[in-house]
């Protein structure tokens, strides 16, 4: 796959839902291309977890993809967007780790996420789906959501600031090659890597998804990319929603 | 047992008890008996046809009320977590009463994180929706009852 030129807005209320607008009222917004955010009014992590960012001082982008595949099979874009991104942060000079199914880590705190849509408009041959990618690049460390430990940044983690752009070019640069992994293979060509990054593997782990929690011995993924949890009794579960927590 | 005994024998169930709902699931039968008022009867009673044997010739006389031909499930095209409105907005898609053209979005459900629009697939006024906002759901599992309009 290969992205467009990312078109950049000074501010937008979130890139994924303006992406997946465009999408139903638009003409020709082609596969790969990339919708960015300098300032983000009402971006969402999942429901009614805001993500939102000042202008210049944290990425939100969103690209979409034109695809065939079935539903199940899709679930583990997420995992391969993730690998790509935590391999564009290495290169800022620290360890990038993943969380399932979308969250990535330094050190134990959140740096970004990713999030993904699949718009039932008939798109090319197929689908399209968009993926949002937020990344705290500017944050600093006496912002609240620094100061209880649970979220980092690129200037935390390298005591510089970065141009918003030029971590965007950066990972679009580190994505594609990800991406195509997964087109060619599904969640097995890229199972290795996720595991060799994935914080937790082997550790008992709690999984909760709104009301409902299960706690077990993370055992490994299975090949759409779901969490397989060893609970009770050996029993192994397949788990396709909510958060590992930490 | 058979599918009208099971049916007779949970209505005598929720009269003895006085339960206003009672749903049980078993391998290949959901039955979901609702009563509209304590003081009425018979109950209204519900079935979900995509856990449903066929119906022996004759018995639909037992199921009257949202049950019949003209009804028809919206199910789950994937495991995954349940969400009746779009993220961040206020409102539901769709709650019942509402009429749905086969292009409409009724849910999305999540899984790991892909949020996936569901669309009604069938023409119709909805009567009911089986499971809450947030509920993790099965491949198959009905979401919704839809009453068919247009010859349905």
């Amino acid at each position: 796959m290969k992205f467009l030129d990312p078109e950049w807005h000074d501010k937008l209320s979130s890139t994924n839902t303006v992406l997946l607008d465009w999408l139903k009222s638009r003409e020709k917004i082609p596969p790969g291309f990339v919708l960015a955010a300098l300032e983000q009014t009402a971006g969402h992590g999942r429901y009614n977890r805001h993500w939102i960012s000042k202008a210049g001082r944290d990425l939100t982008f969103s690209f979409v993809l034109s695809t065939s595949n079935v539903l199940e099979e899709l679930a583990s874009l997420t995992q391969a967007v993730a690998l790509g991104t935590a391999a564009a942060l290495d290169t800022f000079g620290f360890l990038t780790q993943t969380k399932w199914p979308n969250d990535l880590l330094v050190r134990g705190r959140k740096i970004g996420g990713i999030l993904s849509e699949q718009s039932d408009v008939q798109y090319n041959d197929g689908k399209a789906i968009v993926v949002g990618v937020g990344i705290n690049v500017n944050m600093q460390d006496m912002e609240p959501i620094t100061l209880i430990k649970t979220a980092t940044s690129i200037r935390i983690e390298t005591g510089r600031k970065y141009a918003i752009k030029d971590v965007l070019n950066t990972i679009l640069e580190m994505l594609p090659q990800w991406i195509d992994r997964w087109e060619e293979g599904g969640f097995p060509a890229i199972r290795e890597d996720w595991i060799a990054r994935c914080v937790s593997v082997g550790e008992s782990v709690t999984v909760g998804d709104g009301t409902e929690r299960q706690s077990g011995i993370l055992a490994g993924f299975g090949d759409k990319g779901q969490l397989l949890l060893r609970v009770k009794d050996g029993v192994l579960r397949e788990v396709w929603a909510g958060d590992v927590e930490l | 047992m058979d599918l009208i005994e099971k049916v007779e024998s949970l209505i005598s169930l929720m009269n003895e008890n006085n339960l206003a709902e009672i749903e049980i699931e078993e391998e290949s039968t959901k039955i979901r008996l609702k009563k509209n008022d304590l003081s009425s009867m018979p109950a209204n009673i519900q079935l979900s046809s995509s856990f449903q044997e066929p119906l022996q010739e004759g018995s639909t006389k037992y199921f009257p009320a949202k049950k019949s031909e003209n009804n028809t499930d919206i199910v789950a095209p994937m495991v995954g977590t349940f969400y009746d409105s779009a993220p961040g907005a206020a409102e539901p898609y769709v709650s019942i009463g509402d009429v749905v053209e086969e292009e409409t979005v009724v849910c999305i459900i999540e899984a790991m994180k892909i949020m996936n629009e569901v669309k009604a697939e069938a023409r119709g006024k909805v009567v009911d929706i089986l499971v809450d906002n947030g509920a993790a759901i099965e491949y198959g599992q009905a979401l919704f009852i839809v009453e068919m309009q247009g010859g349905g």
